[in-house]
């Protein structure tokens, strides 16, 4: 019996409308589930230099042993497919209550290849499988998308995937949603999606997950449970502050809101509005499944439709826009929900757009007559309609960031991105572990797959060399973690410099980066969600996932083994991007963001090219890469078990030993 | 006299953690459809309804007087349902019979199934992290469910000043007209 897997990977074609199952268990050893199996079979299955919009892209939706369970967390479903934004593989994490319905349904991973010849939706019941005719539904937003399969279907507990208008008319940041407000929004998803004529995956399940040793199972995950429940007011990051997007944005380091919050002096907003306009089911909070955490607020605005928000949806539509209405937000993000639009995205390009207009860099005649001033609501709504409809200045917008400024037949500097993703709500410059994180951050876009959390936050002034009180300095991770920062500690003094190493110095950035990418690498491989986990200070740490991996299979599983299979995942996403001719020049930041004096209350310092790339080297020594290219040695990728890999690396001629 | 677990269905967010938990200590398998308990949700353009489901403890127990078999008793200590697997046909005249539907085939055993309380130490209440779940003693029910009953009067005089607020326009004020 299959313990912990549905079991099976659902093949679907949607130019000859085959459908194929195979067992999980040729790849569930190596490769655990969800980023791993997803990591291994789009480099199986792609060939180098494909058109991301080609019929042949393959689209795949990974769950990993844990999703559908009772560990904390466990609602998680891995996107990928090779990303239109960064020309190698994109992934995507995204909540809910599909992914457990597909383990239900007794599968692991589903993956999509060809192009139908007209919308179709797929509905999965269990064994019956079946590409359905969407011609009713194509166009819907992605809240109607849903209501009307399940009535279709005649099944109100049917879970629904799908794109909006967005990912239908291909604009560059499409996302895949779920449910309200759960989307798999980086790296252009939806949009892939949306290139194939699929609208929508519908899924229902009733078999369940077998577990071996349940009570031993069952023990561990009430107590993982409990002890969270101190921490729970960790994840609820929309609480933390004064309770207000200018007040997270300060929290988060963003320089371009720390200004906007000097020069507006602004106060108070999201907790009043959201007293005000919670929806009452819930008490107007709301979660994914198994998930105590329940990191989301729940609205109801007259008017306007309900609205789930978790803590990034806030950033994009406020501080990067300079927008301190709470209405124009709702309207905004309301928005973006309906149409399947990666809000991140969507708020830095027209962010990039406002700053331009601004500085009379374009003006009206550019922008069809649009007046885009700083948080001018009513044109950042009318901005995304025509962003959703491929029309006039939103044609430009809707596109690649790289192409944005060419478009516009001026020399202008991109808007920020990260190997090709438009710049996440953080400031990744504000202290070095999230510097790192973006910079090696394998999908681009922000820093949250290179870092880990609250493990690498080395403090400042006297409380240089420790990690900040946010970490749990008895887990297994702090304690690593420690032990790289004492080691690097040690080495400076003996070189006679400043034993003390602090947030904002360089030493050991690299070691923990990988550090934290691998232990990433494993709670998305497993189907667990990062902020349930020491990412987020919430008590479940990498000790707890090996032992519950270890009850519910009954194969014993041990850090050391988890961490093993990470280092593989990661070296074979690296190798999907080495394929495609990526190195490590890939590996930067954008130019804006280098060597730049950055205004805000953070710490106003800078990072230099030497600084990135002595961290870059501590990194990929750390991997096993090679530091000239920045790919995965030979070596490596023999003691891994990717010979295939490495015979690769020979054909094209990019192989090294060392 | 039986103890009851008391559902307070604008407390649920949804997550179905009672329905993982139940099915593991019942089944030894997470599977929703096996649990006791189940999250009755609906979902209408962005507007989600949960409406837990479990063995409300009646007084004159329907489930008990349909069964052919007489296969359905109680438990004396906590009152809940015990179900003889000897005598039960799995014929589903309690399902039909419960004003909840919460007692069940269940179809990988060939016999019914309900609630039996966790013997006194309900997991589902343990692990619900919205307090949508109460465990209480028989003399403490009704006024349980009168304080949930004035909170919804409340909340319904709440929703009536919401409803007369005037529809607001997202556009603010001292801006240049696109």
């Amino acid at each position: 019996m299959a313990y912990m897997y549905g079991g099976q990977l659902l093949k679907i074609d949607l130019d000859s409308g085959k459908i194929e199952k195979e067992p999980t268990s040729n790849y569930q050893d190596l490769w655990l589930g969800g980023r791993g199996f997803n990591a291994r079979i789009l480099y199986e299955e792609i060939k180098k230099g494909l058109d991301p919009l080609d019929p042949d892209n393959v689209l795949m939706f990974s769950i990993g042993p844990f999703t559908g369970t009772l560990v904390p967390g466990a609602g998680r479903v891995e996107v990928a497919a090779k990303s239109p934004a960064t020309g190698i593989q994109g992934m995507s994490n995204m909540g809910g209550y599909w992914g457990p319905e597909f383990k239900y349904a007794g599968y692991d991973s589903l993956i999509i290849t060809g192009r139908a010849n007209r919308p179709v939706y797929i509905t999965i019941n269990n064994d019956r499988v079946e590409i359905r005719d969407a011609d009713g539904i194509w166009g819907l937003d992605t809240y109607r998308t849903q209501d009307a399969i399940r009535k279709e279907l005649g099944d109100p507990d049917a879970e629904v995937l799908c794109i909006g208008p967005a990912g239908e008319n291909l604009i560059a940041y499409a996302s895949v949603q779920t449910r309200v407000g759960n989307a798999a929004g980086r790296t252009g998803m939806g949009t892939v999606m949306g290139s194939k004529n699929l609208k929508a995956i519908a899924v229902r399940g009733t078999k369940g997950v077998a577990v071996a040793d349940s009570d031993r199972f069952l023990k561990l995950c009430l107590g993982a449970l409990e002890s969270q429940k101190p921490l729970l007011g960790m994840a609820k990051t929309t609480d933390l502050g004064d309770n207000d997007p200018p007040s997270w944005a300060s929290t988060l380091g963003n320089y371009e809101a720390t200004e906007w919050v000097e020069q507006k002096n602004l106060k108070g907003g999201h907790m009043p509005f959201w007293e005000k306009h919670k929806n009452p089911q819930g008490d107007g909070i709301t979660g994914c499944f198994n998930c105590q955490v329940r990191c989301m607020d729940y609205y109801n605005l007259n008017g306007y439709g309900p609205l789930v928000a978790s803590c990034t949806i806030y950033g994009g539509p406020t501080w990067l826009l300079k927008n301190s209405d709470m209405k124009t937000w709702y309207a905004i993000a309301s928005k973006c929900q309906r149409q399947g639009i990666d809000t991140q995205s969507v708020s830095r390009m027209i962010a990039w757009a406002m700053e331009l207009y601004e500085q009379r860099v374009i003006t009206s005649n550019d922008t069809d007559g649009i007046h885009l001033t700083w948080g001018n609501g009513e044109a950042i709504l009318l901005l995304i309609d025509k962003i959703v409809k491929q029309e006039g200045f939103g044609k430009i917008l809707a596109g690649n960031v790289r192409d944005a400024g060419k478009k516009l037949g001026k020399d202008i500097e991109e808007p920020l991105n990260i190997k090709g993703v438009p710049l996440g709500v953080t400031n990744v410059m504000n202290f070095r572990a999230r510097t790192m994180g973006a910079l090696i951050n394998p999908r681009g876009a922000d820093e949250y797959r290179g870092r880990m959390g609250t493990f690498d936050n080395l403090g400042s002034g006297s409380g240089a060399g420790h990690m900040t009180g946010m970490a749990s300095p008895d887990s297994w991770e702090g304690k690593t973690a420690q032990k790289i920062a004492d080691t690097a500690m040690a080495a400076k003094k003996n070189a006679g410099g400043d034993a003390l190493i602090g947030q904002m110095d360089c030493e050991s950035r690299g070691e923990l980066a990988a550090l934290g990418q691998k232990l990433i690498t494993v709670s998305d491989s497993l189907g667990q969600c990062k902020w349930n986990t020491i990412f987020l200070n919430l008590g479940v740490s990498i000790e707890f996932q090996a032992k519950a991996l270890s009850a519910g299979t009954g194969k014993e599983t041990r850090i050391e083994d988890l961490l093993e299979a990470a280092a593989r995942i990661s070296a074979q996403e690296r190798a999907f991007a080495a394929r495609e001719g990526f190195t490590r020049e890939q590996d930067t930041l954008p130019g804006k963001l280098i060597n730049s004096q950055i205004p805000g209350t953070w710490p106003e310092d800078k990072v230099t090219v030497e600084d990135l790339e002595k961290m870059k080297d501590d990194y990929y020594r750390a991997m096993g890469w090679n530091l000239k290219t920045g790919i995965p040695t030979v070596d490596l990728l023999q003691s891994l078990k990717l010979d295939d890999v490495a015979s690769d690396f020979q054909d094209m001629g990019i192989s090294e030993k060392k | 006299m039986a103890n009851v677990i008391v559902i307070d269905t604008e407390k649920c967010s949804g997550c179905k953690m009672c329905e993982v938990a139940c099915s593991l200590i019942n089944t030894k398998e997470c599977n929703p459809e096996r649990s006791r308990i189940r999250v009755v949700t609906s979902q209408k353009n962005g507007q989600l309804q949960f409406v837990p489901s479990t063995c409300m403890q009646c007084e004159t127990p329907m489930c008990e007087l349909v069964c052919p078999a007489g296969a359905i008793g109680s438990d004396p200590a906590t009152g809940a349902k015990i179900i003889n697997d000897k005598k039960c046909i799995g014929c589903s005249a309690c399902s039909y019979a419960c004003p909840f539907g919460a007692i069940y085939v269940d179809r990988k055993l060939g016999r019914a199934v309900v609630c039996n309380q966790c013997e006194g130490d309900p997991i589902c209440v343990k692990v619900c992290p919205s307090g949508a779940l109460q465990y209480v003693s028989h003399d403490q029910v009704n006024i349980t469910l009168r304080r949930l009953g004035s909170k919804r009067v409340l909340m319904a005089r709440d929703m009536t000043e919401e409803i007369t607020e005037p529809h607001l326009e997202i556009i603010s004020e001292n801006r240049e007209p696109c």
